[in-house]
């Protein structure tokens, strides 16, 4: 036989040149809104205000009124930045505004940090030092700023360059003790000792419960996907659980994990009852199942029918099939699943700060108590980078998974 | 030899296979051909009990099927289909040893296998093994699943319409290979098709259907020269007498006198097909033929027309 090559049937690929253009335009509108803004909020709204103690009013000031010559550079930084975003892109231009609007940032947030280590050394240990609504619209500006300069660069570097920069400034900065003053971080120094014990509760929930739903809603998205009466029940049951409200939901479980311990000597001794870790673990456990099993049934559906008539017909069994054929092929579609459901949970953890059950919430209750901005925000900043760090990480796994998948598409 | 015997297949109130027998002679490539509907395929996945019966039996060298769980049973069936069904997700290599894998064979057995099957089926083992089935063109992967199907040497092989869904050019290019391949190999083949010029050129014997039961059975020959029943001769058209010529060469027929003069020449592997074209073209009666550069005789338009009912 000789070897035929007929592969003319490829569709070929490339950039569109209108497209590219339109993307193009779209970057620097985003970063001209982004630089804009940052610009905006150095010079109104409240950029630092100083109380003190946790409980009184006290005195709010914007960038320029409480950094004098800093505030202008910072203004100028954003300028500049603005600027680039103008002029032709080049290799350089997208790190190089990046830079400029996270140098802004930084510039004001160690501004922030000695003024803040000065009002502290004439007010004492209770003075508070806290950010306002400027700074964090800020923040927003500088992330508008570097999300479309990665865009315009390039390389793999080049991009990398402009997430981490920030980020290892930022602790570089924080490792000088230049913003230990600061008042998130002295709510942070205070509360530290609950803060890892809560932290490892709230880890314990999101991902016991992502790990339930692998070890559960896997076995049974196959289920549904081999029989029809198995999906009805199954996907029926998930449903109902979605529409629950979350906290009403804990609610029911509560009476029912009680009587359940107070039955069952065994119950009880794996600590379940009706407060504490039990009911939320279930609850967020239902709504976990739900993304992984959906996915698992639909990425198994989905298979090309001759490849499971063929590994039929060749002589595997079932089991081997599954393992061998069908969750290979499915893996991608169910790890966008866990993917789900991870950060579902890390968000969902909160839940258990109001039946007692612990976690990151039980900071953001006791700040919000307090009437204590930056307590609040230790509690909940920690939940919003876990679910980043966790989306973005099982992201890069599908992608790695999914170097196959595409090409079978 | 594949023995059916009162092979019946129902499903819901329609009988897609109704007391169906038949008996497929070891290593000859048997065709099951008919309109869409007819039963065909469910017919062939009886035999390795992708379909279940619901009454009557298969034996295979005279044993009954049922005698062998289906895993065990079909890894020592070959089975390929139209859409190919390539393991997407698997190296053409590791598709290739699919059913040796199954089989436990060791890796060095293996390794040799897939590259002695990568030439059998014409494709350069060291630049195909590490593929992917989404870098084959239609072509190529269906010469890999024919690959596959023989990977662990199985005496009987079942073919569902496996050149289905290729061009026309492919297609015909990949059927006369595959008649070659059956010659060396002499495996016994059941091939299913609705293609009546494939079905005429690979078949030995073909079993021709209709509504679940079996309509004739014969080599084209036999159904072309003796049609039992007005939908053979229907289904088989006015085409049919060209077909058969394809199948067979001049060297077949009897060589009549050389021509006088200049004709139109044509070599002795020539199809009469092929060779009644030419005289059309050239418009000719008489054709000179060669063997080789050796001139060894004539063929007349009269010679095709009267030897072929004769003596094919």
């Amino acid at each position: 036989m000789a070897s035929s090559t007929t592969s003319g049937d490829r569709p070929a690929t490339g950039p569109i040149p209108g497209a590219a253009a339109r993307a193009r335009q779209s970057d620097v509108v985003i970063g001209l809104t982004g630089a804009g803004i940052g610009a905006l909020t150095t010079v109104m709204g409240p950029y630092l205000s100083f109380r003190p103690n946790r409980i009184v009013d006290g005195l709010s000031q914007t960038a320029l009124e409480a950094f004098g010559p800093l505030g202008w550079l910072a203004l100028a930084l954003w300028a500049l930045s603005g600027l680039v975003a103008l002029t032709r892109p080049r290799a350089w231009t997208g790190a190089a505004r990046a830079a400029l609007g996270s140098s802004a940032v930084l510039t004001l947030l160690a501004a922030a940090g000695a003024d803040a280590a000065s009002f502290a050394a004439a007010q004492g240990a209770a003075a508070r030092t806290s950010f306002g609504a400027s700074f964090y619209l800020a923040l927003l500006a500088a992330f508008l700023v570097s999300y479309s300069a990665s865009a315009e660069t390039p390389g793999r570097l080049g991009r990398a360059v402009i997430a981490l920069f920030p980020v290892i400034a930022l602790v570089a900065l924080a490792a000088t003790g230049a913003l230990a003053e600061l008042g998130i971080v002295r709510e942070w120094m205070l509360t530290r000792t609950t803060f890892v014990r809560e932290l490892r509760r709230h880890l314990f929930y999101a991902l016991g419960a992502t790990g339930g739903a692998i070890a559960l809603g896997i076995p049974m998205g196959v289920l549904s996907a081999r029989s029809r009466h198995a999906e009805t029940a199954i996907m029926g049951s998930l449903n109902l659980g979605q529409v629950f409200p979350a906290l009403a939901f804990v609610g029911i479980m509560m009476p029912i994990l009680g009587a359940l311990g107070d039955r069952f000597a065994t119950v009880r001794a794996l600590g379940i009852s009706g407060i504490g870790w039990a009911p939320v673990f279930v609850v967020l456990l239902v709504y976990a199942l739900f993304p992984v099993t959906r996915n698992t049934l639909v990425a198994i559906r989905q298979i090309d029918p001759a490849v499971l008539d063929t590994a039929r017909g060749m002589g595997m069994s079932r089991w081997r099939s599954l393992f061998e054929v069908e969750m290979p092929l499915a893996f991608p579609v169910v790890l966008a699943g866990v993917r789900i459901a991870l950060v579902q949970s890390t968000a969902g953890a909160i839940l258990a700060a109001f039946v007692g059950g612990g976690g990151l919430g039980t900071i953001m209750f006791f700040g919000l108590e307090q009437t204590s901005m930056d307590l609040v925000l230790v509690g909940v900043l920690p939940i919003v980078a876990l679910a980043l760090v966790f989306d973005a990480g099982l992201r890069v796994v599908e992608r790695m998974a999914g170097g196959s998948e595409e090409s079978y598409a | 030899m594949i023995e059916l015997r009162n092979v019946t297949k129902r499903y819901d109130t329609t009988v897609a296979v109704d007391d169906v027998t038949l008996t497929v002679p070891d290593g000859e490539l048997t065709i099951l051909l008919g309109p869409s509907g007819c039963g065909k395929t469910t017919l062939l996945r009886t035999i390795n009990r992708m379909v279940e019966l619901d009454a009557g039996e298969v034996l295979i060298d005279g044993q009954s099927i049922r005698s062998t769980p289906p895993e065990v049973l079909r890894r020592h069936i070959g089975y390929a289909i139209q859409s190919v069904g390539l393991f997407p997700h698997m190296t053409v290599r590791r598709n290739i040893a699919t059913v040796p894998r199954l089989l436990g064979w060791d890796a060095v057995r293996i390794e040799a296998r897939v590259t002695e099957l990568l030439s059998l089926v014409g494709l350069d083992p060291a630049s195909y093994a590490d593929k992917r089935p989404a870098e084959l063109s239609g072509g190529e992967a269906q010469r890999i699943g024919v690959a596959r199907a023989l990977a662990a040497d199985p005496p009987v092989l079942l073919m569902d319409e496996p050149f289905g869904a290729l061009d026309p050019i492919n297609r015909e290019r990949l059927q006369r290979e595959f008649a070659s391949l059956h010659r060396r190999l002499g495996k016994t083949v059941v091939f299913v098709t609705h293609d009546i010029e494939e079905a005429v050129l690979l078949g030995d014997r073909i079993v021709l259907m209709r509504e679940g039961q079996i309509v004739q059975t014969g080599s084209p020959e036999e159904l072309w020269r003796g049609p039992e029943h007005q939908f053979v001769r229907d289904f088989f058209g006015d085409e049919f007498g060209l077909r058969i010529l394809s199948r067979h060469r001049i060297a077949d027929l009897e060589p009549g006198a050389t021509p006088q003069g200049a004709s139109a020449r044509v070599h002795l592997d020539t199809n009469l097909r092929d060779a009644l074209a030419i005289m059309v073209t050239e418009s000719v009666e008489r054709v000179t033929i060669l063997d080789g550069e050796r001139v060894v005789g004539g063929l007349s338009f009269c010679d095709i027309v009267t030897q072929v009912r004769g003596s094919l």
